[in-house]
């Protein structure tokens, strides 16, 4: 079964395109990371699947309903944390979630909500004078009424600090236990690696990635990269490195040799044709790339690959 | 019926601001306080009646109940927009009907309620001053008062849900209550004199004049009044339209008329504004 279903979904506000034909698909009862830097359409996608903001072409469905069409249907299933949300500053958390409560006609109890997202002492004040923090998680009990099949949260762990977005995890797993569907967008890797089945990753519009997380981390394996120190880089060497077998890369920074290898296993190789060219080897340092840094390539460089604009990165 | 949960909310908030507060306070001076002005002022032998009472009442209430209105309501979807709180709103299983049918009931109720505390103040003032209450007209004015309210929040909420910033809104109310009720007079008389010539007098007016005049929603409402109270002194002259018109009155120009002109105040700029809200991209 599918809980999101999107068939070339476009948006274009003006000249921009913010979606370009967005193909996505999310299984009932996973957990989908959509990630992304902040303008690479993940907003948008979640503002089209809820009806703020009309598709300019394609279409998309949410548990079998037409996000154009039946738009009501979709948001009485599912749990909504928005983006950028204001609260209504005069009202309780308890009036907020009362509000949440009757408007799904759900049964929840407000303060049993409040109590699950770590807000038991603020259940009678006024939002006025909440935190960032204190907001998302008033905004994360409304999202929870109902027990919604299918939960959207839009950058969950926004103004939460470290304990708070893993209260924030905790909670996503009970729910996905319960069985519902969850798809969260950030455009911070680490958030996702603990809790998701699978990410797709956004970048100027499109999906340029989309997996497991161990299948991305397969594709991490393919590209690890050797740093070799020498005292002088002799002539011709980085040319001989470039002809050998499962080097994708070579290149140099500073007196550094970068290679970057999609075999790990030929390292040692690459090691002994640097000593045999006749440079003093100063340090060797080997780099397997985190999520972050695949993230990072993704979405900064221009063909999508890890490359030297992360040669810095492991310097430090 | 969603539209229901969002107006009590709407109330709730709009009950926990000063607003409601300062427009109670404001609405039992203006009622309590304007209507013991003939009493103040009359001098022996000269004891003002009820009917003087409500007619002194007429014109300010006529004034300020409109201004109540607009600003209770401009803000009402444009500042969710702005604060982010609308998309709770319409993340929640609310249709954009829902919200604007909510709105324009919980803003009416931040005029309504005010409007009846400041009325049932007043009666305790006015019996106090006054010989000859009659509850029929006193009634008749406070109706004329909630509907006066009803009308302004409808044509604010209208515009509050038609643009996508507060100074847009803020503009859209200020030219509605300039054109409105300010120049409109003076927009019909220019009209007249463009086509006949001359100024308007008082009676003897061609009918099209008079319900060109009639269009606006204070001018509309006042014949409406006019059915709910015998105010002092409407029997000198005849205000109503049949006593201005030259030969026959239209029906356009009959009272029952007026109700649908005021009709027409509430369901056209709600329509304009859930049309265009309807279709607006909150990003």
């Amino acid at each position: 079964m599918v809980a999101i279903q999107t068939d070339s979904l476009t948006r274009r506000f003006g000249d921009v395109t913010a979606v370009d034909g967005l193909d996505l698909e999310v299984k009932r009862g996973e957990v989908y990371g959509f990630l992304g830097p902040n303008g690479a359409g993940k907003s948008t996608t979640i503002n089209m699947l809820l009806g703020f903001t009309p598709a300019t072409a394609g279409a998309g469905n949410v548990l079998g309903h037409d996000i154009g069409r039946e738009s009501l249907a979709i948001r009485q299933s599912t749990g909504v944390l928005p983006e950028d949300f204001g609260m209504y500053d005069r009202l309780t958390a308890r009036k907020h979630v009362q509000f949440a409560i009757e408007t799904k006609g759900a049964s929840d109890d407000p303060d049993a909500l409040l109590r699950r997202v770590g807000l038991e002492e603020a259940i009678d004040r006024k939002a006025g004078g909440f935190s960032t923090g204190m907001k998302q998680r008033v905004a994360l009990a409304m999202a929870l009424v109902g027990d919604p099949e299918l939960l959207i949260l839009d950058e969950p762990s926004s103004g939460l600090d470290p304990n708070g977005a893993r209260e924030m995890r905790q909670i996503i797993l009970e729910e996905v236990d319960r069985g519902a569907t969850v798809f969260f967008s950030s455009h911070i890797m680490e958030q996702v690696e603990a809790i998701c089945d699978r990410v797709g990753i956004m970048r100027g519009g499109r999906l340029v990635a989309e997996d497991t997380i161990d299948a991305l981390k397969e594709q991490l394996d393919a590209e690890s990269r050797l740093l070799v120190t020498v005292d002088a880089v002799p002539d011709g060497l980085l040319s001989e490195l470039r002809t050998m077998a499962s080097v994708s890369d070579v290149h140099r920074s500073g007196s550094d040799i970068v290679v970057v290898l999609n075999d790990s296993s030929r390292k040692a190789a690459i090691i002994n044709a640097v000593e045999e060219a006749g440079a003093e080897i100063a340090d060797i340092t080997s780099e397997e790339p985190s999520l972050e840094e695949l993230f990072a390539a993704l979405t900064t460089s221009d063909d999508g690959r890890l490359e030297d604009a992360n040669s810095e990165a492991i310097d430090a | 019926m969603s539209w229901i949960h969002i107006a009590r909310k709407d109330f709730a908030d709009a009950g926990r601001s000063l607003m409601l507060w300062a427009l109670t306070v404001l609405l039992i001076l203006l009622v309590a306080g304007v209507s013991s002005i003939p009493s103040l002022l009359a001098t022996d032998g000269a004891t003002p009646m009820f009917e003087d009472a409500l007619s002194f009442l007429f014109t300010p209430i006529g004034f300020l109940i409109p201004i109540i209105g607009l600003v209770v309501g401009y803000q009402a979807i444009v500042s969710e927009r702005e604060s982010g709180s609308i998309r709770f709103l319409l993340g929640l299983p609310n249709t954009r009907r829902d919200v604007v049918l909510g709105k324009v009931l919980g803003r009416t109720g931040v005029v309504a309620i005010p409007t009846v505390i400041g009325f049932a103040v007043g009666a305790v003032v006015i019996v106090a001053l006054y010989d000859g209450f009659a509850v029929v007209d006193y009634l008749g004015l406070l109706v004329f008062s909630l509907l006066m309210g009803l009308v302004y929040v409808a044509i604010a909420v209208g515009i509050s849900a038609s643009v996508s910033s507060r100074a847009k809104a803020l503009a859209g109310v200020l030219g509605f209550f300039v054109l409105f009720d300010f120049l409109w007079e003076f927009v019909t008389m220019g009209i007249y004199w463009a086509v006949e010539g001359s100024l308007p007098g008082f009676d003897g007016l061609p009918a099209w004049y008079l319900f060109v005049l009639r269009l606006s929603p204070g001018q509309s409402l006042s014949a409406i009044a006019l059915t709910l109270v015998d105010f002092a002194g409407a029997g000198d002259f005849d205000m109503t339209a049949a006593g201005r018109v030259a030969g026959e009155v239209p029906f356009y120009l009959e009272n029952w008329f007026a109700w649908i002109i005021v009709a027409m105040w509430i369901l056209v700029p709600l329509g304009i504004g859930y049309a265009r809200f309807k279709n607006a991209t909150l990003s």
